[in-house]
């Protein structure tokens, strides 16, 4: 009885707080403009679907925008896990004071808003403003943080003798990385990746400051151009059709790898 | 060795600070060898545009590429929130080759155009611009932006058929709002007096203070005694705080639509074509948008446009930023004569085409004005009776009036604290220029 | 030694042998690098040059850039832009935490068993984790309208604009900042729930304690840390939120909603940059402040565990 009344409360819950939005945003996808004024949560009484996602994808820029943020956003997140588990291990495994105090820098820069128009600026003056490699530099700076931070705890709290093992059998620094600390690393790899790719696939503020004005707009750039550019205003049914095939790509990964993801977050050691 | 490192960052970033004080002096050609000679082709030139550009302007920019074989790059400012977002984009160091901007002396200023941008003096449609070459993208004599599109003129834009229903006639004075928006709430109640887009963040500055200010910047009068301090902004006595007092009490009394502080610029013009709204305070730059909205036969039969000032009808104008254009020092050559290529083809080959799509008035003397729209008619003879130069445009610091209007339109600010906030900008602007 | 259990990882219980050799620690230095390079530059770096300039006069209206000392500070005080975007920033960290924290350990304390149904319901209330905050924005912009759903379903005043209100408009946009994470606390809670020892909770049974008895005197202290995580989290996500305010008021009606970064972005706006960036300086000096302690904190915790 119990959990009858439980899953009832859940799904309750999960109307406003889920069904709504979502079927808001679908619904209003399918109409024509005048009537997604409306923003009712009716269903279409002219189905305007096929004419929408056209428009969005050849006025929104939307192949080119999902070209882009696949080009930026999957070399930033190999960068961060390779380069932030690197740092990490030798964080661990290190007492230098000089490296704990690298590691506290690193932390902090979790928690310190980033300055967004300093840090275009150092890259205006190194000529990388609007560069595709700029923009995933200043990205991938800006994660490692979390990244150190995570993975350095949990190097932590693994046992020294599988590297002093292998060590011992005169393997160099890379090999020992390579073939004890990484697959140990993995769970953790893998939680970081989605918490990874949850923040950079959806950035926006750095990629209008760098990206605007090259054809290297991401998608959440080209939703936003094409939510803000349109001299008859906000034509919620395009950008309803425009939101959905940005989120797109994450839902489809995710329903793919949903159960690992889950049970990665669920008992993997992302709070000690 | 982390200590030392820290230093060395240090170093490097103070270093790239006071680097960039020094960065405007660096090389680049005379302004005489950019003006003259053929313009090159096969570039790639950006442009910072404003996403309210009409059709006709986007096709000029198509006409362009067509006929010099370059290719302009859009960069989109959304014309909602236009100031803030070209400022933070430069402060960040980036240039485009092309810069579509306001032409009010204090807009270019906040821009340091002065040092940014080439003088473009010695160009052929500097004479023909006549008067407004003094007044577009003009600081200490020396033009620097070239102006195609005519001047906004800034009035309120009436809802004829609400008018002839109600009974009124066209307003001239804050008054006749007042008393205009009492008989209309009586009379219709389905209908919003005044539309205000508080939602965007530049429309709330038209009503509270451009409009109010008009007759009493006839001449730039107004703007001159505040920067020759004679007079400032936070007189209790003055204008400015009267206009805004005025503003605020339609505000008060109910005269504004129901949803005014998320209002936006498109929606106030969609409202006052099909007579929800019966007022709103707006530019000339806003006929484009309802012609696009509807036949200009049924614009001109629904819309009207009045000069409206504090006491007198008088409107008040300001050099377009649709249709501005500046060139900003970039350091490369190539793209500077082809951005200037761009400014000759604009105010010579292709702008017969652009005055005739655009059906508007023209700016450069020798072009036929082609027959113009009521709407537009109304606006010319609102401009050729004496119109004022608009209140911000000679005041730095001013620019960014809408904000603060706003805030004072959702009871954040008194009309007082309003006009002390203006005049700290004012005063930052000031003392950043004296230096 | 730490004995927290990971997925996928074996902990064994071996001795610890010596520190690693001088030799070794070049070695280490390297694979730090690029790690360290690259947040020096691209995060220190900014984070020193914004105090730099901070202290500078730095216009649009000059390409001179000179020291002013506190004058910016002075500034901003007297504008009444701080004061007013650390309450507005306050205000919003607190609305998030509270709807955050309140749904999520509802949901986690509901779905913390792990079975078919629970894993579906944890995917579904996952999903706004997933989609941008710009669309989060348009999106409930789009629910929050004057003829959106919210109003519908409201018995009376039909038309309001939530938005449009300085009151309601702040706290919507905390709100939605809330539902967008509230899907990945609730994991992280369910997670938490989870690790407390069956035995303490069974002896908290044996004592007679009820279910709600049980949660706050025995579930909700043990939460401590997922709970101290969450609360610095939201601050920090105060603290620079930016995206969904973007989408929906940017920092209207008025300034009900200018956050501290959006105050920021303003002031770059208005072509005052130094002023903007002694702003930017306050805001990391304030997240410095907020976070430290819990870093301290959360070492303290990891050597108890």
């Amino acid at each position: 009885m119990k959990r009858y009344l439980r899953y009832v409360f859940l799904t309750l819950f999960a109307i406003p707080w889920i069904a709504v939005p979502f079927w808001l945003l679908l619904v209003n996808s399918f109409k024509t403009e005048g009537e997604s004024n409306v923003l009712s949560m009716s269903l279409p009484h002219v189905w305007n679907a096929a004419s929408n996602y056209a428009t969005v994808i050849t006025q929104g820029q939307y192949f080119t925008g999902l070209r882009n943020s696949l080009e930026v956003d999957v070399p930033t997140i190999l960068a961060v896990l390779l380069l932030g588990s690197m740092a990490a291990w030798t964080y661990a495994r290190s007492s230098s004071r000089s490296l704990r105090f690298a590691y506290y820098g690193s932390a902090m820069s979790i928690v310190l808003p980033p300055a967004v128009i300093p840090t275009v600026y150092i890259l205006t003056k190194m000529g990388l403003e609007g560069t595709q490699v700029g923009y995933i530099l200043v990205m991938v700076g800006t994660r490692l943080g979390i990244m150190v931070f995570l993975a350095t705890g949990f190097i932590r709290s693994l046992p020294h003798d599988f590297e002093e093992a292998a060590e011992i059998d005169g393997a160099s620094k890379w090999q020992i990385y390579t073939k004890v600390v990484l697959p140990l690393l993995a769970p953790l790899l893998f939680t970081a990746a989605v918490l990874l790719i949850i923040s950079v696939w959806n950035d926006f503020f750095f990629a209008l400051f760098l990206l605007q004005d090259s054809g290297s707009a991401t998608l959440p750039l080209t939703l936003y151009n094409f939510a803000s550019s349109s001299l008859h205003g906000l034509r919620w049914n395009l950008v309803f059709a425009h939101v959905i095939l940005t989120s797109l790509p994450l839902l489809i990964a995710y329903i793919a790898l949903q159960r690992r993801v889950l049970s990665g977050l669920t008992e993997g050691g992302v709070v000690g | 060795m982390k200590r030392s490192m820290a230093a060395a960052a240090a170093t490097v970033a103070v270093g790239i600070s006071l680097a960039a004080c020094s960065s405007s002096t660096s090389s680049q050609s005379s302004a005489s060898d950019l003006l003259t000679g053929a313009s090159p082709t096969g570039v790639t030139l950006t442009m910072w545009h404003n996403t309210a550009d009409s059709q006709a302007l986007l096709d000029l920019y198509k006409a362009y590429e067509k006929a010099s074989g370059n290719k302009i790059v859009l960069v989109n400012m959304p014309q909602s929130t236009f100031p803030t977002a070209v400022q933070t984009k430069w402060a960040t160091g980036a240039r485009p080759d092309i810069l579509e901007w306001h032409g009010n002396e204090d807009d270019a200023e906040s821009l340091n155009i002065a040092q940014n941008a080439i003088d473009l003096s010695s160009m052929a449609f500097v004479k023909k611009e006549g008067t407004l070459a003094q007044l577009a993208g003009n600081i200490d004599g020396k033009t620097y932006a070239a102006s195609i599109g005519f001047p906004s003129v800034w009035g309120i834009f009436y809802n004829k058929k609400d008018f002839a229903k109600a009974d009124l006639s066209a307003p001239q004075t804050y008054a006749d709002l007042a008393s205009d928006c009492t008989v209309l709430k009586t009379k219709d109640a389905g209908v919003s007096p005044i539309y205000m887009a508080g939602g965007d963040q530049w429309p709330t500055a038209v009503l509270a203070g451009f409009d109010y200010m008009a007759q009493y910047n006839v001449g730039a009068a107004y703007d001159k005694s505040i920067t020759s301090d004679s007079a400032k902004l936070t007189d209790a006595s003055g204008p400015f705080i009267a206009g805004m007092t005025a503003a605020e009490a339609l505000d008060k009394s109910g005269c504004f639509n129901s949803d005014a502080t998320t209002g936006t610029w498109l929606n106030s013009l969609k409202a006052v074509l099909n007579g929800s709204a019966a007022m709103v305070a707006q530019s000339s730059d806003s006929i484009a948008i309802l012609d696009s909205d509807a036949s200009s036969a049924t614009v001109d039969a629904n819309v009207g446009f009045a000069a409206v000032s504090a006491t007198k009808s008088i409107a008040n104008f300001s050099p377009t930023p649709l249709g501005t254009y500046y060139v900003p020092k970039t350091g490369n050559t190539t793209k500077e004569k082809a951005a200037i290529g761009f400014i000759k083809f604009i105010t010579g080959a292709g702008y017969a085409a652009y005055v005739k799509e655009s059906g508007g008035i023209p700016t450069l003397s020798g072009t036929a004005v082609p027959p113009l729209q009521e709407l537009w008619a109304e606006v010319e003879k609102a401009y050729d009776a004496g119109a004022a130069l608009t209140v911000n445009s000679q005041i730095p610091g001013f620019g960014n009036f809408g904000p603060v209007a706003a805030e004072l339109f959702a009871g954040q600010l008194t009309p007082a604290q309003a006009a002390s906030k203006m005049q700290a900008y004012y005063l930052q602007a000031q003392t950043a220029m004296g230096s | 030694m730490a004995a927290v259990k990971v997925a996928g990882a074996k902990v064994a219980e071996a001795p610890r042998t010596a520190g690693p050799s001088g030799r070794n620690r070049r070695y280490r230095l390297w694979f730090a690098l690029p790690a360290i390079v690259l947040v020096t530059v691209f995060f220190l770096l900014p984070f020193i040059a914004n105090g730099v300039f901070a202290f500078m006069q730095w216009t649009g209206y000059s390409t001179t850039i000179r020291w002013i000392g506190l004058g910016n500070f002075r500034l901003v005080n007297e504008l009444g832009i701080l004061r007013h975007a650390v309450v507005v920033t306050l205000i919003y960290a607190v609305t998030g935490l509270i709807v955050q924290n309140v749904v999520s350990i509802t949901l986690a304390k509901a779905l913390q068993q792990t079975n078919r149904v629970n894993t579906v319901f944890r995917a579904i209330f996952f999903v706004p984790v997933l989609i941008s905050p710009l669309a989060a924005g348009y999106i409930w912009a789009a629910v929050l309208s004057p003829t959106g759903p919210l109003n519908t379903v409201l018995p009376w005043d039909h038309h309001y604009a939530w938005l449009g209100n300085s009151t309601t408009a702040l706290l919507a946009v905390a709100s939605i900042d809330a539902w967008k994470l509230s899907g990945l606390i609730t994991l992280v809670y369910v997670a938490g729930f989870n690790r407390i020892p069956r035995s303490v909770i069974e002896a908290a049974t044996l004592d007679g304690a009820g279910a709600w008895r049980r949660f706050l005197a025995v579930e909700f202290p043990l939460l401590a840390p997922a709970f101290t995580f969450n609360v610095v989290l939201s601050l920090i996500g105060a603290f620079s939120a930016l995206d969904i305010v973007f989408a929906t008021t940017a920092g209207g009606p008025g300034d009900a909603t200018t956050l501290l970064n959006v105050a920021v972005y303003n002031e770059y706006g208005q072509g005052l940059f130094g002023t903007a960036s002694a702003l930017s300086f306050v805001v990391a000096l304030m997240a410095i402040v907020t976070a430290v302690p819990l870093i301290g904190w959360l070492r303290r915790r990891e050597v108890q565990l």
